[in-house]
């Protein structure tokens, strides 16, 4: 389907809403995890993708457009992060994409009684890439492939990924439970 | 060898298989593994509960994220970045190739509100600003302007606010030159470039980008700029008058630059420049106006929040002055906020709304749905819901198998839906009775070593004549969205066969809605046939949606006609997309729930798909008492309307709970196929004030148990094993106090006794109900015993009915790839469910639906 990318164009321009209004919100949680939680940066990079959306040719993106989509916005926060560091401004966000360090600072996780925001603890524990695909399986769903694509891994690994990040989630959880009773 | 690497078990496909992203041959490579190592299994049950909470917990903190929603017109991403692609800046290359043709079209579009003279003249003039412009900006690639956007921004106030200083007479002049508007031509690329020159001192992304907005004003009439122009036009008379004015670059330096994100692009429709400039103020100020905290909010940007009394201190003057600005400009902000988009263009663009239910692809939304797991019967005998005769996740799969060729979502598929969508030859009650219950026990088709139990309830059947009074309002959305021939035409359908049916004593009105509600048919007496029929023919669609009205102007229609002891009903139909304008969801369905206590009911038709708002129609007939069907065909229409419309129409019995209460001596555990957002605890069974299903005139409900019989350890995929430590013989050892030990071992004692009547015994299966006007519920109950089983052979048709329950379960079972049925297979059951099909056109077409479901989930 051959759509022309024109403003006037009001097929095209329901597509974009219609993909806008499905994804602002996961593509902005995700970016937003990214980015230690500023969401007004989150909400800018959701947005400057959109932009390169409409600049990319329709028929390009089409078919795969949520997993384009994510790819994006993981290619801009990127840029920020490499950005921010050529400046030499401290790298706030804890996403330092590529590097995986598994420790946190324990201050950092705040104890708090409830079990759900325990799990929300340990998910944000989790090594970052675990925690970016655990995010986009769960929270966003997408599917092992789009994931793959949007994190450049094959999707075996992006399944190892997962279990890794879910057998984590389970060890912890019955770590506590257990210490609990 | 492909063959060989291709199958081996690796570890993390056990997640892959729990999480349902495994092809056909890695599933099978799975389900091997698993058959061989049965150990594995639990560890699937636990990943398995463990991604449900955690799909849970991150729905919910997605949830909570602040979703910018009153600026999403204005930086709606379709009024910036809508312009073609080859004007983005760093394609400068292409910039002249670029054809006159399209660029007219666009300028045209852009030029809706200004004069066409000065059209005329801008758009001469662009090329050479735009020549010059592109040297500048291919020095920096989108990605570096962003970046160095945000690198700006965390830029400390201080050093913005001296650079601003320096520049201010640059910009002065430029401002000078925007005001003008008529001359600016000349003076911009100049003024440009001094701006450029004045903010040296900050890194260069900002600064091109400053100049592009600055320069892209003479083109902003033709809007042919790419990006940063596009975004920049309204901006450049937008921000930089306030620096200079105000001074206080400082705060809203780089604010303002990471605004132009936002708001610039809402701002392409040209005006007369003067014009341009107060709209676009007000543009960014009406931003800041429905937020009031939208000026601390650009603080943070800065990350000053910590510093923000400082800075409001310091220059408060700068703060007051700007707010009373914004507030001088509040009002024309609403005004100024129609010239976004043409209104032509603005027609049909969906509202926006974020909607909480689960969406993956496409328009439709359903709730999310987990599978019924096994309970163990020792600790949780009684399994309680409310019933429900709603069919439309079956209409659902027709549509997606036959129409769209697709797979239907596995959270759209309702087993019990399924079940309930056929005839089912069930006794009827006897006396007085409401229902009549039949319990039925077969081998279980995908694991042999279970049992299933089939619960029938067949509520009582009324003959047409003895239909009381209807009176019906039908509540009809003729928003935009149902002109498609399957909606509006297939409800004039819907309606038209219903008309005909109409006797002398029933009320019938119809209410559109669509921008407004309206009462196209008052409450009019069924022997009027022709005027009903022509006020049906009449409906046309057109407008958006606003649910919220409408359903209240028919509520009050229905309950001015209401009849005392008849059916009263408001009969929705709309294609879902309830956007419900003048209140919350929460609040309609709180209206519904309301009504539905003074005996006014609620059927939603669903009609079409794309659009589908699943999970709010079936939370409005849950709590109206209704039925909720969906209507996709003529067919459907008329056994809507036809056959079942006694059923549909007439409610015999309301809040029908199903309580059954299982055996230990015989049922080591068991599980409810289906139901799974219709289970209830076990307390409210007997809890009249608690709301449940609704069962119509000749109703049939069929509800299916997968029993493990005692002494079947381990067959369910995911048992645990025995506990070692949680107590010898039944209870928790030493955990309990001595008297619930003796209370216990009492109740044992007298348990032995009876335990020979008892032992025979499977299950207790207790109904409890209301008349349709009724507050006070009342009891039914129903055992199955040993000698039960021995009636699973009785009639032809009755062994017909439940294998063919067990096909269609089984059916969704193998659509939902469940993980809970090791031997489900694909073609013994479509050999079932063809043998007992029989010359019902409706299970037919069933089979034809199985069978095309294969294969396309094969594919």
């Amino acid at each position: 389907m051959a759509l022309e990318q024109q403003p006037g164009n009001q097929e095209y321009r329901q597509w974009v809403q219609s993909v806008f209004d499905r994804l602002q919100r996961p593509l902005v949680a995700y970016c937003g995890r990214l980015l230690n939680k500023d969401w007004d940066r989150a909400h800018d990079c959701v947005q400057e993708a959109f932009v390169r959306l409409c600049h990319t040719e329709y028929s390009a993106v089409e078919s795969y457009v949520d997993a384009w989509l994510f790819k994006t916005c993981r290619n801009i926060v990127m840029d920020i992060h490499r950005q921010e560091s050529r400046m030499g401004h401290r790298v706030e966000t804890e996403a330092t994409l590529q590097v995986r360090s598994r420790e946190l600072d324990p201050s950092e996780r705040v104890s708090r009684d409830e079990e759900c925001e325990e799990l929300e603890g340990n998910i944000s524990q989790l090594p970052p890439l675990e925690r970016e695909a655990l995010s986009l399986r769960l929270g966003q769903g997408l599917s092992y492939k789009q994931i793959a694509e949007v994190m450049d891994l094959s999707v075996s690994h992006v399944g190892v990924l997962l279990h890794q990040a879910l057998g984590r989630l389970r060890g912890s959880m019955n770590k506590t439970s257990g210490a609990t009773n | 060898m492909d063959q060989i690497s291709n199958n081996a078990f690796e570890p993390w496909m056990l997640t892959a298989y729990v999480l349902n992203d495994l092809d056909e041959e890695k599933r099978c490579v799975v389900d091997e593994h698993l058959k061989r190592h049965p150990e594995l299994v639990s560890e699937v049950e636990s990943i398995r509960s463990m991604v449900g909470r955690v799909e849970v917990e991150l729905a919910r903190l997605q949830d909570a994220i602040p979703i910018r929603t009153g600026d999403i017109r204005a930086s709606d991403p379709l009024s910036g970045a809508l312009v073609s692609k080859s004007e983005i800046l760093h394609e400068a290359k292409t910039m002249e190739g670029y054809s006159s043709r399209r660029r007219g079209r666009f300028a045209a579009f852009l030029l809706t509100g200004l004069a066409a003279s000065v059209a005329a003249g801008t758009l001469w003039m662009v090329r050479p600003v735009k020549q010059e412009l592109s040297e500048f900006a291919s020095s920096s690639s989108t990605e570096d302007r962003f970046g160095s956007l945000q690198a700006e921004s965390k830029d400390t106030a201080g050093k913005v606010v001296s650079d601003a200083f320096g520049s201010k007479s640059a910009i002065e002049e430029l401002r000078e030159n925007v005001s003008d508007g008529e001359g600016m031509d000349q003076g911009l690329p100049e003024a440009g470039k001094s701006l450029s020159q004045a903010e040296l001192g900050l890194p260069p992304g900002p600064a091109s980008r400053d100049l592009s907005s600055a320069s892209s004003v003479p083109g902003a009439a033709s809007g042919a700029l790419g990006l940063g122009l596009g975004r920049g036009l309204g901006e450049s008379s937008g921000s930089v008058p306030r620096r200079s004015s105000s001074s206080m670059l400082g705060a809203g330096g780089g604010a303002g630059l990471a605004d132009i994100t936002e708001n610039g692009p809402a701002i392409a429709g040209g005006m007369p420049s003067s014009e341009r400039m107060r709209s676009v103020e007000s543009k960014r100020f009406g931003r800041f106006a429905q937020e009031p905290q939208g000026q601390a909010d650009s603080l943070p940007r800065l990350k000053l929040r910590d510093k923000e009394a400082e800075v409001a201190g310091g220059s408060g003057r700068y703060f007051s002055d700007e707010k009373a600005l914004w507030d001088g400009l509040k009002n024309p902000a609403e005004g100024a906020r129609e010239f976004d988009v043409p209104d032509e263009l603005r027609a049909n663009v969906p509202s926006f709304e974020y909607r909480r239910p689960y969406v993956k692809e496409g328009g439709d939304r359903f709730d999310r749905v987990v599978e019924n797991g096994f309970l163990e019967t020792k600790s949780e005998p009684l399994s309680t819901f409310s019933i429900d005769v709603d069919t439309a996740s079956y209409t659902k799969l027709r549509q997606n198998v036959l129409e769209q060729n697709v797979v239907p979502r596995s959270e759209s598929i309702r087993i019990e839906e399924w079940l309930n969508y056929f005839d089912y030859q069930y006794a009827g009650p006897k006396g007085d009775e409401p229902f009549a219950a039949h319990l039925r026990m077969a081998q279980c088709p995908w694991n042999a070593r279970h049992k299933l139990v089939r619960v029938a309830i067949q509520a009582k059947r009324v003959e047409a004549q003895q239909r009381p009074a209807s009176n019906l309002v039908f509540l009809i959305d003729v928003s935009g969205s149902m002109a498609d021939a399957n909606k509006l035409p297939l409800v004039k359908r819907t309606l038209t066969l219903l008309a005909n049916q109409l006797r002398e004593e029933d009320r019938v009105a119809i209410v559109v809605y669509a921008g407004a509600a309206g009462c196209v048919l008052p409450s009019t007496t069924g022997d009027q046939r022709e005027r009903i029929l022509a006020s049906i023919n009449e409906l046309q669609s057109g407008g958006s949606t606003n649910g919220g009205q409408g359903i209240e102007l028919a509520y009050r229609l229905a309950k001015e006609n209401y009849i005392e002891g008849g059916v009263n009903r408001v009969i929705l139909c709309t294609d879902g997309d309830f956007n419900v304008g003048v209140t919350s969801n929460d609040a309609l369905v709180a209206l519904v729930r309301e009504q539905a206590k003074g005996n006014v009911f609620m059927t939603c038709l669903g009609y079409g798909s794309g659009n589908y708002n699943d999970s709010m129609m079936e939370r409005i007939t849950n709590e109206g008492n209704g039925i909720y069907g969906m209507v996709d065909s003529e067919l459907e229409a008329r056994r809507v309307m036809g056959k079942q419309l006694n059923g549909n129409l007439m409610t015999v019995a309301k809040d029908v709970k199903i309580q059954v209460e299982f055996n230990p001596r015989k049922v080591q555990s068991y599980r409810l196929l289906g139901y799974e957002n219709r289970r209830l605890a076990a307390a409210d069974f007997n809890n009249d004030k608690k709301d449940a299903g609704e069962i119509g005139a000749g109703h049939c409900v069929t509800a299916l148990y997968e029993v493990v019989p005692v002494g079947q350890e381990g067959s369910v995929p995911g048992s645990i094993d025995g506990l070692r430590y949680a107590g010898g013989s039944e209870g928790n050892g030493g955990l309990k106090s001595d008297e619930v030990q003796v209370a216990e071992s009492l109740a044992r004692k007298e348990l032995a006794e009876v335990s020979s009547a008892i032992s025979k015994e499977w299950l207790l299966l207790k109904v409890r109900s209301k008349t349709p006007e009724g507050s006070v519920s009342t009891k039914q109950e129903f055992v199955l015993e040993d000698s039960n089983e021995g009636e699973v052979v009785q009639g032809e048709q009755e062994v017909r009915d439940m294998q063919w329950a067990l096909s269609v379960a089984e059916f969704g079972l193998l659509m939902r790839r469940s993980a809970m049925a090791p031997e489900m297979d694909w073609d013994r059951m479509l050999t079932r469910a063809y043998e007992s099909s029989g010359e019902d056109p409706l299970r037919r077409e069933c089979v034809i639906i199985m069978q095309r479901a294969k294969s396309l989930v094969g594919r």
